[in-house]
């Protein structure tokens, strides 16, 4: 089996190039990456989203292997970013958690869709979060903390939606 | 647990204490908590029942990295015999680690511990069960307790009045869908101490029943808090922390997270309370209720577990609402043969509620009366009587939270809004609800609980032993003690303490952190405060000047001092409610989309509006969840059949209404009451109500998917009943048939 690396918040760790692991498993089995949390394993909840070369995926539905060469940010690097800081800012303001299991998820996407800078109307909001679960907030608060991260970007009107 | 940091009182109340750790991940759930490197363990699922069960676990044995595989026989007697307590925080009764007779389809057989996760997973599908159900026993009544009249006294009663309703609802089993999998880790340290850690909501009440099933002084058990991923009554019992400690053992002590899978979590966990609800009500023609019975019935699964206290309060929550002159209610619980039944937010009001307000609004329709105005004429109010438990009420809002309500979500207007008789059509429907704060069942059984403050280098730190499991109940307790300590502008912290801290303290459920550990906060703050001002005095006699006005920097001389804080409650602190939900229907798809809810509380005294905001937005929408879409699946003979979040289906973004909190406070200043489970109760029966009003059809049982929906428009459409279920509305004149469905 032949090596490779996979950049993990900014360290290259070794993997097998055939490692059919989920990401998500080897992130917090063998890196004891533990703030990625695993709701469901099956890319139901989306707790275990991490973005891959900037993109947010279940990592729990992603082979290692795939993750070969590649950059995996868990919430630990995206908090670093100035983008990331001013998520969580606003997640905390606005009380938007509860139990917490789901929110690194949260933020994380919240974050890519920051950065992409492309404006959403609510409804197109709801949709890019509603492969999150949470079973604790309802959504309110967590909608709410989105849309001020975003500030202009979820500005827009609801066209159809 | 790490303890975390409020900023104090001089900044604003905005945060959470749990919420940075939360949100920067840092936050250790039980899997998270588990000294890495560890083993994998998992359990093996009867795969039928009622069955004897045989276990082949040599071809496991045989697989690479597997450590250990554990049948009923080879488990030590003592361990084998043991069986859980009667407590329901014991875990169902008569539980045991491993079945070698299964109760029902689920229950675990074998464990295996294996090196990694992925050899954990092949050797538990190489472990080989038979197993060969027997017939499924006939439902059994295990438990029954009524409340208020007498049967015959009801009957009387009920024959003498002028219009008589007899209804029945039926609400399906289905997963809790807490979003942390169940995780158990243990490990034995070398002086014989078993280190548990746990997603167990009430870890003071776990601690001590698996010390005894595994055969250790409770001394030497260390029970780590860790966060709990959302629990809602799904975690309240011990589980696997037996069987994890003795598969830890059985490694050499070594650590062992035995963790579910997604669809095990689902599956092979207890379930929300499958319940039937049948009443009898008999009224004049203004509304006024005479006479009424509630029979709630529980299918408690193989076992009992909560289920007879959700029974049980289901029974006492639905006499107390409505105290007609003879009101008669029964909490009842059958055995069967399948996945035990849990205690899910709301314990037996949430199902109850269903049925009680239901029913009224069919009643309310077939009178000619508007639905709040009925709720208004028979509904409990300050200075009655608690007819389940015959306590005097001095405090309880409904009419308040009814009237407040139907202004803010602008009930009239919506409810005479004429419909266009299109393919989309709209719908309003209210619900009252009412809920405890405690499980104190007056001063016999009081529910106590004791906590600590302390000054303790330059910050305060609130000990509690309750785990924060996402109400924000730590962040409230925070708030509370910086209104008795905030004007030394100092830091607050709070910190989950060892459960052998404060061994009378039964943890987090029930609604009653506000209720009465928040009442322990208080105290404990006021009593530390004392000693601080009274160590001030002696110091600033001894100095020139004094410094009374200067008194952050006097206490950093004071060094630690710490006081116990603890609250009795003798009574349930009853809350009341009401929600009030709009619906539009697609008569075309039988779809529900739930528009708009505004819900109602009286919180005696708010503490921390945007937690309690919070707790409302979440239990609204678990309410719609429960309402319209959550199901449980299983194979014949209640084999788990789940795909987890695949098929349970809860609500996503796109599901959630938009809710409206309001809050109803009372005058006199009395306290905090729960906030925890009200906001999930009569959601069900509000949108149930709604959908009637905007099509006409009366569904009765949960949920009310799109396939039922549109079964009930279409039988309505033919003039024919659909399965039982349904039934155009309003209802036949009266009176009608006794007997129900």
């Amino acid at each position: 089996m032949g090596e490779g690396w996979v950049d993990v918040d900014g360290i290259r760790r070794a993997v097998g190039v055939s490692d059919a692991k989920p990401l998500a498993r080897w992130l917090r089995d063998d890196l004891a990456a533990t703030q990625v949390k695993v709701g469901c394993g099956e890319g139901a909840c989306g707790a275990c989203t991490v973005l891959l070369d900037g993109v947010p995926v279940p990592s729990c539905l992603v082979p290692l292997a795939r993750a070969r060469g590649r950059q995996v940010s868990t919430i630990r690097a995206v908090l670093e970013s100035e983008r990331g800081g001013r998520v969580a800012e606003a997640f905390a303001a606005r009380s938007a958690l509860q139990c917490g299991f789901c929110t690194p998820g949260f933020v994380v996407t919240v974050t890519y869709l920051l950065g992409r800078g492309l404006p959403l109307t609510p409804g197109e909001l709801l949709a890019e979060l509603s492969g999150h679960l949470c079973r604790c907030t309802g959504y309110q608060q967590i909608l709410l903390a989105a849309a001020d991260a975003l500030g202009d970007l979820a500005g827009g009107p609801d066209g159809a939606g | 647990m790490r303890s975390v940091t409020w900023p104090g009182a001089l900044m604003a109340l905005a945060e959470r204490v749990d919420g940075r750790p939360k949100l920067e991940g840092r936050a250790l759930y039980a899997a998270d908590a588990v000294p890495r490197p560890h083993l994998f363990a998992g359990v093996v699922p009867a795969p039928a029942a009622p069955a004897a069960v045989t276990v082949d676990p040599v071809p496991a044995r045989r697989m690479p990295g597997v450590v250990v595989v554990l049948t009923p026989s080879d488990l030590a007697a003592r361990h084998r015999d043991a069986r859980w307590c009667a407590s329901p925080h014991g875990g169902p009764k008569e539980t045991c680690m491993l079945a070698a007779h299964a109760r029902y389809a689920g229950e675990p057989v074998a464990a295996v511990v294996a090196k990694s996760r992925a050899e954990l997973r092949a050797a538990l599908a190489a472990v080989g069960v038979r197993a060969t159900a027997g017939p499924q026993p006939a439902p059994s009544v295990l438990t029954e307790v009524a409340y208020g009249a007498e049967l015959d006294e009801f009957e009387t009663a009920l024959a003498a009045c002028e219009r008589i309703y007899a209804h029945r609802y039926e609400i399906g089993p289905s997963p809790f869908g807490f979003i942390e999998p169940v995780a158990i880790g243990a490990a034995w340290d070398g002086t014989g101490v078993c280190q548990i850690w746990s997603c167990a909501q009430s870890p003071a009440l776990a601690l001590p029943e698996v010390a005894r099933i595994i055969g250790v002084p409770a001394g030497q058990v260390r029970w780590h808090p860790t966060y709990v991923g959302g629990g809602f009554g799904g975690k309240d019992q011990i589980s696997y922390e037996p069987l994890a400690a003795v598969l830890s053992s059985a490694c050499g002590g070594r650590p062992v997270l035995l963790e579910l899978s997604r669809a095990e979590t689902t599956g092979c966990w207890p379930k929300r309370n499958p319940a039937t609800i049948d009443l009898r009500t008999g009224v004049d023609r203004t509304g006024r209720i005479l006479a009424r019975e509630v029979i709630l019935t529980i299918d408690a699964g193989a076992d009992h577990g909560h289920s007879p206290d959700v029974a049980d309060n289901g029974a006492a929550l639905s006499a107390a609402l409505y105290p007609a002159p003879v009101t008669r209610t029964v909490g009842r619980t059958v055995s069967s043969a399948v996945l035990p039944s849990g205690g899910f937010r709301g314990y037996g009001g949430t199902e109850a509620l269903y049925g009680v307000e239901a029913s009224l609004d069919e009643i309310a329709l077939d009178l000619g009366i508007d639905p709040v105005d009925i709720r208004l004429r028979n509904a409990l109010s300050a200075g009655g009587t608690d007819v389940a438990r015959q306590t005097a009420v001095p405090s309880f809002g409904i009419a308040e939270c009814l009237r407040r309500g139907a202004e803010t979500f602008g009930w009239s207007a919506a409810r005479s809004r004429p419909g266009d008789g299109g393919r989309l059509r709209r719908g309003v429907g209210v619900a009252a609800l009412i809920d405890t704060s405690s499980p104190a069942q007056g001063p016999g059984r009081p529910d106590h609980a004791t906590v600590a403050c302390r000054l303790d280098a330059g910050r305060f730190v609130i000990e509690v032993a309750a785990a924060e499991i996402g109400t924000g109940s730590h962040t409230v307790f925070a708030v509370l003690a910086d209104r008795v300590l905030g004007r030394y502008g100092l830091p607050i912290e709070v910190e989950q303490a060892d459960p052998r801290t404060f061994p009378g303290d039964s943890g987090t459920y029930g609604s009653r952190s506000c209720y009465v550990l928040g009442n322990a906060v208080t105290s404990a703050a006021t009593a530390l405060r004392q000693m601080i001002e009274a160590q001030l005095a002696l110091s600033s006699a001894g100095e020139a000047g004094g410094t009374a006005d200067r008194p952050v920097r006097n206490l950093d001389t004071l060094g630690l001092l710490r006081a116990e804080g603890t609250c009795s409650a003798s009574d349930a602190g009853l809350v009341a409610g009401a929600q009030f939900a709009e619906v539009l229907v697609d008569t075309w798809t039988g779809a529900v989309t739930v528009e708009r809810v505004c819900s109602v509380h009286d919180v005696g005294s708010l503490i921390d509006r945007e937690r309690a905001m919070g707790q409302v937005f979440g239990g609204v929408t678990q309410g719609i969840g429960l309402a319209l879409t959550e199901t449980l699946f299983t194979g014949p003979g209640g084999v788990p059949g789940s795909k987890g979040f695949l098929d349970h289906l809860v609500p996503t973004a796109l599901d959630a209404a938009s809710v409206t909190a309001v809050f109803v406070e009372d005058e006199a200043g009395g306290p905090a009451r729960g906030l925890g489970e009200a906001p999930v109760m009569a959601v069900a029966p509000a949108i149930a109500n709604a959908i009637a009003d905007a099509v006409g059809v009366r569904l009765r049982a949960l949920p009310m998917t799109s396939e039922r929906v549109l079964d009930a428009i279409e039988a309505m459409d033919t003039q024919q009943p659909a399965g039982g279920l349904a039934e155009p509305c309003p209802a036949p004149a009266s009176p009608r048939s006794l007997s129900p469905g």
